[in-house]
């Protein structure tokens, strides 16, 4: 049955493979360059980019919990922890039981607080052992050691409670890219900066004459990030939305005019509403859970 | 003789994961056989019903252990088309790469199992020895060894760290001479050839006729790659033959996979040379149109494909994987049929079976 394919002689059979056998003999055996390495004793370099345990910077975090969204087997949580320094914050713990190492969780982070090391000896008798509590995982001098990928630029941050609708920002923007919106129902107007077009030169920040504008460093998003939209008819001003957002981009305002005329005839407080900050959103969706009245809409958002 | 049948597997060493084998011998000739897969069943298909777009990715990695990154590429390659995002040109050149480092990890990890099947522990040594430095290169680039999780929907997750692209052409340089030891070291070996030449002929008709893709296919006399017959992503720019045999015995499906070794290799090189600079990544939209999308791509082990989908929200209406091992494996029968208990072993080695993308 077996035909025979170009020369294949006695020798050829039998000296061809042991000449390879023997070279590699040789190589690893008496020149002394094997192709392993002695494991406990003597450990691999791993890239930066390798995905092991996770660590936090408590610092930046601010405890949005877009990593909670994109976690594929839902091993993330967050926890709320009264800190010296930091009073009371939020924080996400982790479950390496069931987490997959597919590195989301950091490269959705929007101010690259959670990383993930080169730590990867994890195994362990007790599965207690695998859930990380936020304490477990913080490292707060991590992340300045880490070489971002990711690139971050300086943009003008809008502390809208600060800002008089003076208009200045948008005269001395060389882009153009300020425009004054007028809010509805409130008898203001705020400068939205498009973010595409901006060039950082913070021309607008010194020309503010109340300081509302702040110099920020953004880390651009590689993922699309959802804006909430407010119902208007809906919103009662419970400022509970304003309450539950981790970056403070949502401010209550009075609306003149909508005062209740009380029984004695005098007028009561007018009423309030949510005016969203658009530059400042990350998209995490917490002032849509918190909202009861159903007057935030966020098209893909979990409640 | 009487006849009767034998089960290999689901626990059997020839099987390479969890599938059953059953045989019908008389004597020692097989005269039926009977492929039976779904120990693996996952649900992938399902489970993708229930996720976002982007928290597919890691779970499409993991259908394959062997060619993690062409299932991942080819979701995100599918997703694209049903969203219609552009990719740019640099992340669709280190997709090509780091697709052809898969390929050559895949092919090697085939031959260090086809190799320890017929009994030659120095071919699997060598063979995983090698398939070390792709390994490295790509943990390097995407920051795991196995479940890379490194296309991304509109592109890839890294840039290329700094002189990767010259580790990767000595990785070819190095893979090349290391192939000349294969040639070597297997079809020098008399046993190898006894065992393999004239062994497990799968005919040009029947191979059509039951779907079978890829090398087995290739070795069969059909001239047929997707990345030449329908190219995707840079293939079509790039300067590369269609390995084929006529022979269409295990010795042939052996060869083709060689020679794919080789025409990767000159794939790497021509990629990282015409590398453009710029963008490897664009951000992708959260919600899918109303539609479908579709990705066909050349897997290690043949024809895979995606079909999604989309109505509108974050998820997949339904995502449809078809497998290429999945439809190889019925072509069992008429490749075993008339030959030898022993040559079990070999014939289906050759196939290069992987159960977590054939039962998903």
């Amino acid at each position: 049955m077996v035909r025979e394919r170009g020369k294949v002689s006695f020798f050829g059979y039998v000296v061809r493979p042991m000449m390879r056998t023997g070279r590699q003999f040789v190589r690893s055996l008496i020149l002394g360059r094997p192709n392993t390495v002695l494991y406990p004793h003597e450990k691999l370099v791993l890239p930066q980019v390798y995905r092991g345990k996770h660590t936090l910077d408590f610092k930046k975090c601010i405890g949005c919990g877009n990593c909670l969204n994109i976690c594929p087997n839902e091993c993330m949580w967050l926890e709320k922890i009264e800190d010296p320094e930091l009073g009371k914050i939020e924080r996400p713990g982790v479950d390496l039981g069931r987490c997959l190492f597919c590195g989301f969780c950091a490269e959705v982070c929007p101010t690259v607080a959670l990383h993930l090391t080169t730590e990867f000896e994890l195994a362990d008798r007790e599965r207690e052992s695998f859930v990380l509590s936020p304490k477990d995982i913080r490292d707060d001098a991590f992340a300045s050691t880490f070489k971002e990928e990711r690139q971050s630029r300086k943009l003008p941050y809008l502390d809208l409670s600060k800002c008089t609708s003076c208009e200045k920002c948008a005269e001395e923007c060389p882009e153009m890219c300020i425009a004054m919106m007028p809010i509805e129902k409130v008898d203001k107007k705020k400068p939205e900066i498009n973010l595409a077009k901006c060039t950082s030169c913070e021309k607008c920040i010194t020309a503010c004459p109340e300081n509302a504008l702040v110099s920020t460093e953004v880390y651009e998003s590689y993922f699309e990030t959802p804006e909430p939209r407010l119902l208007l008819s809906k919103c009662t001003g419970c400022s509970a939305c304003a309450r539950a957002c981790p970056t403070d981009a949502i401010y209550m305002m009075e609306m003149p005019g909508s005062e209740k005329t009380l029984k004695d005839g005098k007028k009561g407080k007018p009423k309030k509403r949510a005016v969203f900050v658009f530059e400042k959103c990350v998209g995490c969706g917490r002032c849509f859970k918190a909202c009861k009245f159903g007057a935030i809409e966020m098209p893909g958002v979990k409640k | 003789m009487a006849e009767m049948w034998i089960n290999m597997g689901p626990q059997h060493p020839m099987t390479h994961g969890l599938w059953n084998l059953r045989v019908k011998v008389d004597g020692e000739t097989i005269v039926d056989a009977e492929p039976e897969v779904g120990y693996l069943h996952r649900g992938i298909e399902k489970i993708c019903e229930n996720r976002t777009y982007p928290q597919i990715i890691p779970l499409a990695d993991r259908l394959c252990y062997g060619s993690s990154l062409t299932w991942s590429h080819l979701y995100c390659m599918t997703v694209e088309d049903l969203m219609g995002v552009e990719v740019p040109e640099r992340a669709e050149y280190i997709r090509v790469v780091t697709l052809e480092m898969q390929r050559l990890a895949s092919h090697l990890m085939w031959l260090a199992a086809y190799a320890v099947d017929l009994g030659m522990m120095a071919g699997f040594i060598y063979s995983m020895r090698d398939r070390e430095v792709l390994v490295d290169l790509l943990q390097s680039l995407s920051g795991s060894r196995l479940t890379y999780n490194y296309p991304r929907i509109g592109g890839v997750a890294h840039d290329l760290p700094p002189n990767w692209d010259r580790e990767a052409l000595r990785a070819c340089n190095y893979i090349e001479t290391r192939l000349k030891e294969y040639e070597d070291l297997y079809e020098g070996s008399k046993i190898f050839m006894m065992r393999n030449v004239d062994v497990g002929l799968l005919t040009k008709e029947d191979a059509l006729d039951l779907g079978v893709t890829g090398p087995p296919l290739r070795a069969s006399g059909v001239r047929y790659d997707m990345r030449k017959d329908r190219p995707y992503s840079v293939y079509s720019d790039l300067d590369f033959e269609v390995c084929s045999r006529p022979e269409g015995d295990c010795f042939a499906r052996y060869r083709v996979r060689i020679d794919e070794m080789w025409e990767s290799c000159k794939i790497i090189r021509q990629a990282i040379q015409r590398m453009p600079k710029g963008k490897w990544r664009t951000v992708a939209p959260r919600n899918a149109p109303v539609g479908t999308g579709l990705g066909r791509v050349e897997d290690p082990r043949g024809e895979g494909m995606m079909y999604v989908v989309g109505d509108g929200s974050d998820k997949p209406y339904r995502l449809k994987i078809r497998s290429p091992i999945f439809i190889t494996v019925s072509a069992a029968p008429s490749m075993l049929v008339g030959y030898k208990m022993a040559d079990v072993v070999a014939i289906m080695g050759g196939l290069d079976m992987c159960i977590g993308e054939c039962d998903r």
